[in-house]
């Protein structure tokens, strides 16, 4: 605990009534561009019910995006509305609605790179008169959003206290004055926020930076008590008054401050709420609730609600070291998601050394790459893999493999880049091993750097994570001093054993609750980009 | 008197302890100190009587959290405390539960616990004394090979063997065949006398009476921290388990070491919230007037059956003590806070609202005023 609570108590003494400054900003080309993209993802879907729908999704993701982080008006939002193929292409494949519609986002995003995003802009105010007045203050943002802030600033850089990401960072700042928080008061998905910025505030002033027409959640600062048993649910806390119990709770004033251009034939409410509109989507019956845990700069992985991970605790107060926790509860930042890798774990028999295929298939992408990437594009593409940022994506796929092997998130589009890279068996070879087609061996190994067989484990032999709890509390020393200061290790199982195998621990960054997730893609690990998708 | 915590009613607490009296008469004395300490509670409930009408003193008694300087005890923690201690007692079928939502984390659990505790220390006959030797007798009815008792003074585990036709319960030495064991516990068999039952405890729980000289310390701190009711003194060297702190999930020494942040002085004299709440593991091998109750694992380190109020510190902690059979009908007081991701507030918001099917609102009788940032929901069986 860093703060006390006879500080944030003296502080909340002080502040019986707190303000939220809004700035509601309007951009007439913004909000072509938004109507837009919403009218082309409201057509895949109507396409589309009931499966997933990759490019509706990455829309969806791009859209949220921007109406929840300073980004800038530069190129990649053409680039991103490109992506969606030739405007012939995009009339065959979904009509002349969606050709419409299409025709106009590349217009407004090609309009839009003239003009600087207005979000950065009162930004940049906001803090230059908070640094001229020698206030102190915070940015509440998702940790991917923080440098598209600190980009606002780059001849005076933000101090590293400034931003806070969690719910965890919240709980542990002292009191300050402002709080600037760009986008909707959320409590789950994108622009999300604790409900205490509301419930239990620890600065004077939001400074709230919202495009037109995104509201904030109805019930945000939730408290249950407040909430009151006998009247169910409500707004609690920017609603004084309407709460059951007993209450002693801070009161908010509001104040909307209007910027930016507003169409002269367009009235100021013109703009829908897209990210409540997402959010009510259906998004089909293979989809579920996920909790992010972020083991890396890149990569994380997604436990369905009260999940019991395997964990190592490297506190030297914990009780249990090695056990189940569950994240966002007992499972918190600075613990060690464990991986197994296990001999026992069968993977039908297409067992490899870890780096033994994705060596191969990465030298040929990296000479691809270097030698004719607009054709490796265009292959993948037409091959059928519709990423955003794919150039970007396949420059990821080339990095050297790590804790994990990066490498594209599903097996279809595995299947697609290695049939695109040409690589096969070798036809002379006789190994009656080498049955199955050559990319199914390396996603295998994939796989099984992405925890993939301890999923099947863990449903299948409870027994082997106790078998497993016993063995590493046996060498609990050993694992205790390879964690220290590590964010990663790995150790190999004792010979004598009777389980076989290494197990991983990664070190967890942050746990972040609101995703929407396949199954498929749950407790596996993967990258950050590929997740951002599933953010509600 | 801003910052100055004052208990300022007894009212509620003098008429049960009147209750608690009339009980008292009615149980088996176990030792000497229970006949002393029964002698005790006649005059001394007259005493305490008197003692509601006294004028309240500014109390002496200075916090520190974390280390800061010494303070007076902050009307945050005072509310706390306060709240413990005017939960009043429990009534038969008419269970309690009541949230504390909080702006921040907080030894507010522990506090309440103490607030609680600190009533019971001025209540007479609030131990476990009285009820011990029906304990031990309800063993012989379980067949249990697997609960020991041991001695004040002797060596060794000993298992409750039977009950004889006199109504004298017989234990016998675990390891009475071994050829080392010192004079003592030479013999195979025993027996346990009601009025020396208390020499008597259950292997891995703390005694239920203190060894001679050895009361609880820090009573004046006690004393002080809430000036009247008086508090009795043969409390001090019985344990109770009226009173369960459920831990926080992350386990015993989170919890412990939230409390331990909390420090009350009384002149030279400093203890730790830990230190305070007497819980056996906690505490050197003394009394213990707290049980406690490990959320992450579920065990309670002394199941006497006697728990009435459990304290939960957290929501997850509140939510298992919910549905804990042990506490199925004892009154709970969770105390949360709010800086938690939303399905955990909505966790707690669901369990209220299936509560009220068979809840009614409580009115929460606590007399300062309330602290900015604490929202409180206090519900009472229909």
């Amino acid at each position: 605990m860093t703060v006390t609570a006879s500080r944030i108590f003296e502080f909340l003494d002080q502040h019986s009534t707190c303000s939220i400054e809004r700035y509601e900003i309007h951009s007439s080309v913004f909000s072509t561009l938004r109507k837009s993209i919403r009218a082309i993802i409201t057509r895949l879907c109507e396409g589309n019910e009931g499966d997933p729908n990759v490019d509706a999704d990455t829309l969806r993701t791009l859209l949220s995006e921007w109406l929840t982080v300073p980004i800038s008006f530069n190129g990649s939002l053409l680039e991103s509305v490109s992506a969606l193929g030739d405007p012939r292409a995009v009339e065959m494949k979904w009509g002349r609605d969606v050709r419409t519609a299409y025709d106009l986002a590349y217009r407004a995003s090609n309009a839009i790179q003239s003009e600087e995003n207005p979000a950065r802009i009162q930004i940049r105010e906001i803090i230059r008169r908070l640094r001229k007045d020698g206030q102190r203050w915070r940015i509440y943002c998702h940790r991917r959003a923080a440098p598209h802030f600190e980009s606002i600033f780059l001849d005076e850089p933000l101090p590293l206290d400034s931003f806070l990401h969690s719910v965890r960072d919240y709980r542990e700042v002292e009191p300050f004055d402002v709080l600037i928080k760009v986008g909707p008061l959320r409590s789950r998905g994108w622009g999300s926020a604790p409900d205490a910025l509301l419930s239990a505030p620890r600065f004077g002033t939001l400074a709230q930076v919202v495009w037109s027409g995104c509201a904030d959640e109805d019930d945000f600062g939730y408290d249950p008590v407040g909430a009151g048993v006998s009247n169910g649910a409500g707004s609690v806390s920017t609603k004084p008054g309407t709460q059951a119990g007993v209450s002693a709770v801070v009161s908010w004033q509001r104040n909307v401050i209007q910027v930016g251009n507003i169409a002269a034939d367009a009235p100021a409410s013109a703009d829908l709420d897209e990210l409540a509109f997402f959010s009510q989507l259906n998004r089909g019956s293979e989809i579920r609730h996920a909790t992010l845990v972020q083991i890396d700069a890149e990569n994380g992985i997604l436990y369905p609600p009260h999940s019991q991970v395997a964990t190592f605790d490297p506190a030297p107060t914990t009780e249990e070291p090695i056990g189940y926790r569950i994240p966002g509860e007992t499972l918190t930042d600075g613990m060690f998601v464990m991986v197994p890798i296990l001999g026992e774990a069968d993977l039908g028999g297409l067992h490899s050394g870890d780096g033994h295929y994705s060596r191969i298939w990465k030298e040929r992408l990296r000479e691809k790459r270097k030698y004719a990437p607009n054709d490796l594009i265009r292959r993948l593409q037409d091959g059928g893999i519709q990423l955003n940022y794919l150039a970007h994506r396949v420059q990821q796929w080339c990095r050297p493999a790590s804790s994990v092997i990066h490498a594209p998130q599903t097996r279809h589009h595995f299947e697609i880049l290695i049939k695109v890279l040409g690589i096969d068996h070798d036809e002379t070879s006789t190994s009656r091993a080498l049955r199955r087609p050559w990319w199914e061996y390396a996603w295998n190994e994939i796989a099984r750097s992405r925890g993939e067989a301890i999923q099947t484990g863990m449903q299948e032999h409870e027994i082997v994570y106790e078998e497993l709890f016993g063995i590493l509390n046996e060498i609990l020393p050993l694992v205790q001093s390879s964690g220290a200061n590590r964010e990663f290790f790995q150790l190999e199982i004792p010979t004598n054993k009777p389980l076989q195998g290494v197990v991983r621990f990664y070190k967890i960054r942050s746990t972040e609750e609101g995703f929407l997730v396949p199954d498929t893609m749950i407790k596996v690990i993967c990258d950050l980009d590929t997740i951002e998708q599933w953010r509600v | 008197m801003a910052g100055i915590g004052l208990i300022p009613s007894a009212k509620q607490l003098v008429t049960s302890v009147r209750d608690v009296g009339d009980d008292l008469s009615r149980a088996i004395l176990c030792s000497s100190e229970d006949k002393s300490a029964a002698a005790f509670t006649d005059s001394h409930r007259n005493e305490m009587s008197a003692s509601v009408n006294r004028s309240f003193q500014e109390r002496l008694v200075q916090f520190s959290e974390s280390n800061e300087p010494w303070q007076p005890i902050p009307r945050w923690a005072d509310f706390l405390i306060n709240f413990g201690f005017n939960w009043g007692d429990t009534v038969p079928n008419t269970r309690r539960i009541s949230v504390i939502s909080m702006p921040c984390e907080s030894a507010g659990a522990g506090l309440v616990a103490l607030g609680a505790m600190r009533r019971r220390f001025a209540a007479n006959g609030a131990n476990d004394s009285i009820s011990h030797y029906q304990r031990i007798e309800r063993l012989i009815a379980k067949h249990n090979d697997e609960i020991f008792l041991r001695h004040n003074n002797y060596k060794g585990r000993f298992l409750v063997e039977t009950k004889d036709r006199n109504g004298l319960i017989w234990v016998r030495g675990e390891a009475a065949n071994t050829s080392r064991l010192s004079n003592r516990n030479k013999f195979t068999r025993t027996v346990i006398l009601p009025t020396k039952a208390c020499e008597w405890y259950f292997d891995g729980e703390a005694p239920v009476q203190a060894a001679r000289g050895a009361e609880l310390p820090h009573r004046a701190l006690y004393e002080n921290l809430v000036v009247t009711p008086s508090t009795i003194g043969s409390n001090f060297i019985h344990s109770d388990s009226w009173i369960c702190l459920a831990g926080r999930a992350a386990g015993e020494s989170a919890s412990k070491n939230i409390v331990a942040t909390i420090r009350f002085r009384e002149q030279d004299e400093i203890a730790d919230l830990s230190q305070l709440l007497t819980i056996q593991d906690w505490a050197s091998r003394t009394i213990s007037r707290v049980n406690f109750f490990n959320t992450r694992t579920s065990k309670i380190d002394r199941n006497t059956g006697l728990t009435r109020l459990v304290v939960a510190d957290g929501d997850a902690a509140f939510l298992k003590v919910l549905d804990a059979p042990e506490f199925k009908s004892v009154d709970v007081v969770g105390v949360i806070h709010r800086t938690v991701a939303r399905e955990s507030l909505e966790a707690i918001g669901v369990k209220l609202s299936a509560l009220a099917q068979w809840y009614g609102p409580e009115n929460v009788d606590h007399n300062s005023r309330q602290p900015m940032g604490i929202t409180i929901s206090a519900l009472r069986r229909k």
